[in-house]
């Protein structure tokens, strides 16, 4: 366990600002998700930590100590990459005790480590393998389980499930959350999922464009967004926004998530286009003021297309944005 | 029938191409120095090894075998050491220059290798170089630098960067993520540099003629050469000695075939 505090970290690529300033703390033992869109910089702040990159400027600490210039294997971390990033030519064995023989661990206390990593994610069997003869779960628990063997104080995840199926994906998110609770180290996740985010964070923070948009828990940010981008882009299916003007409020928009509509006892009438059956629930999309609503819904409308269907919103649950600057209006 | 016509096309390929090997070692059997007469049948007369005796203890082969061998060892060692350092950092480092470098090594290869005899002669001559394995040496591994840097390079961009970073975090430095990682699963690459510096020292003529002219240093193209003169060339013994010169650079292909099949192939299909 250790906690991480970057200050005021910025990171330029080809004269292009990926980081802006960024200053952000994770507290010992913490897990943090770093979410936010393709390009954003989420992966470059996980690299910076790791000591794979530079910071243009700005400082980063880990327990209070600044690691500038201190190399990746002396920061007491661990990384799983999206790729899986195991080395081809070394069976699963010899993948997970790579960092251990590298730091000249005795062989008893290798072997040791190895079969408690490999009883924790079921690789017993898979030892002898190479990893071109794993499939892609496989693969990825050898990743997890070569970041766990070295015990280290902080792990670190760079999008590890997005090469996974879903039903796996689901399976793995609960590996990881119980490793966390076991180990208590403390992780620093970057996806652009969202349910990994709001499903394993303690806190998550959003980034976009380089920059720290917001950070809270998982409640606080799909409770209160701070702007548009984040009401956004937390939340499936996405939150609704449009014009407020229907409400008397002028150059403000109005958002309204799609499990805060009601259909059926409103004033509102929206025309409605189609359904879809998702299983638990029915989506439907509906033509209101000119902009396409999604509204879930349990059971089915039975409606025909362009048929008017009366609307409720959650006025408790809405949300306002200021049209220009798109920064939350409301409490 | 399209299998049959096939097995045909290169039966008859195989024995075109193969043709040439059997006869050279079919006269190096024949106890007379023919070569070119009407006596010569696809299965010697009478078998017999003298010629490869006298090769060897009556000719000064036995030392050019060794000049050939220490001199291809040394410039396929220094070769490799020389091309996997530069493609790597060529591949994995921002250079200042790297495209002009690379534009540059490949010109170099632009030049047929005659055209360099002269420069290359007073260069050695001007550092006393001529006569010594170490001019050759130089020589040999400069020029055979470019293509290998090349070839490694393209290689090495292929690996993904990821494992490199895993390897940095795990606890390797950079010469460690090169000797543990890169080098294990570039084999397929090493290789074909490895062959490509191996048989062009080993079977190189015209430089090696220029800077070794003391026959006790000669190498075996040069060796085998000596054999033939204006008046009378010994066809026996040099067929003898070239079955000889053509066994190391065959063992060399039939060890490395594995990695040289999955080398070519290996750059086409991602991590």
């Amino acid at each position: 366990m250790a906690n991480v505090e970057f200050q005021s970290i910025s990171k330029t690529f080809d004269q292009q600002n990926i980081l802006k300033s960024v200053d952000l703390k994770i507290k010992s033992g913490e897990f943090l998700v770093l979410v936010g869109p393709s390009g954003c910089g989420k992966s470059t702040l996980l690299r910076l930590l790791a000591g794979l990159e530079q910071p243009t400027s700005g400082e980063i600490l880990i327990d209070g100590r600044n690691v500038k210039g201190v190399q990746p294997k002396d920061r007491g971390l661990a990384m799983v990459f999206q790729s899986y990033a195991l080395y081809p030519h070394l069976t699963v064995k010899e993948n997970l005790g790579f960092a251990l023989t590298l730091n000249k661990t005795p062989a008893h206390e290798m072997e040791k480590k190895i079969q408690e990593v490999a009883e924790i994610l079921r690789l017993t069997k898979l030892l002898s393998r190479k990893p071109g003869q794993l499939s892609g779960g496989q693969r990825q628990r050898v990743a997890l389980g070569r970041s766990l063997v070295k015990n280290p104080k902080i792990i670190l995840f760079d999008e590890p499930l997005s090469n996974l199926d879903a039903a796996l994906r689901s399976r793995m998110r609960y590996e990881i959350k119980k490793i966390h609770q076991k180990t208590k180290s403390t992780m620093i996740y970057v996806t652009h999922d969202q349910t990994e985010a709001t499903t394993l964070g303690d806190r998550i923070a959003i980034l976009n464009s380089g920059k720290i948009i917001q950070l809270g828990t998982a409640q606080e940010i799909f409770n209160k967004p701070v702007n548009k981008f984040v009401a956004g882009f937390v939340g499936s299916p996405e939150m609704n926004i449009l014009p407020a003007e229907f409400l008397g409020h002028k150059n403000i928009d109005f958002g309204i998530r799609p499990d805060d509509i009601q259909i059926g006892d409103g004033t509102a009438q929206a025309s409605f286009e189609l359904e879809e059956y998702m299983g638990s629930h029915y989506m439907i999309y509906a033509r209101f003021q000119g902009q396409l609503l999604r509204i879930t819904r349990s059971q089915s409308v039975s409606k025909k297309t362009g048929d008017l269907i009366p609307l409720n919103f959650n006025m408790a649950k809405a949300h306002f944005f200021d049209r220009v600057s798109e920064l939350r209006t409301n409490s | 029938m399209k299998k049959f016509f096939s097995l045909l096309v290169l039966l008859i390929f195989s024995i075109y191409s193969t043709f040439p090997i059997w006869h050279i070692f079919n006269v190096s059997l024949r106890s007379d120095n023919s070569f070119q007469n009407d006596s010569l049948h696809f299965w010697p007369d009478s078998l017999s090894w003298k010629n490869y005796e006298i090769v060897f203890t009556k000719t000064l082969f036995p030392t050019w075998l060794f000049n050939s061998v220490m001199i291809s060892v040394m410039v396929t060692i220094l070769g490799l050491i020389l091309s996997i350092t530069a493609a790597y950092a060529l591949s994995r480092f921002s250079v200042q220059g790297k495209k002009g470098i690379l534009t540059f090594l490949l010109a170099t290869q632009m030049f047929p290798a005659t055209m360099l005899l002269l420069p290359f002669y007073i260069l050695l001559s001007q550092f006393h170089l001529l006569n010594n394995f170490w001019g050759l040496l130089i020589i040999y591994s400069s020029s055979a630098l470019p293509f290998c840097v090349w070839q490694l390079k393209s290689y090495f961009d292929t690996l993904p960067f990821e494992i490199e970073d895993a390897a940095r975090v795990d606890g390797c430095n950079r010469w460690q993520v090169l000797w543990k990682i890169v080098l294990p699963i570039s084999k397929p690459a090493i290789a074909i540099t490895a062959l490509f510096q191996l048989t062009t020292a080993w079977s190189e003529y015209a430089m090696a003629s220029v800077v070794l002219q003391d026959p006790q240093m000669q190498t075996l193209p040069l060796g085998l050469k000596s054999f033939q003169s204006s008046l009378a060339t010994e066809w026996g013994l040099y067929a003898a000695a070239a079955v000889i010169v053509s066994l190391p650079a065959t063992l060399a292909f039939i060890l490395l075939s594995r990695y040289l099949i999955s080398g070519l192939t290996l750059g086409s299909v991602k991590g």
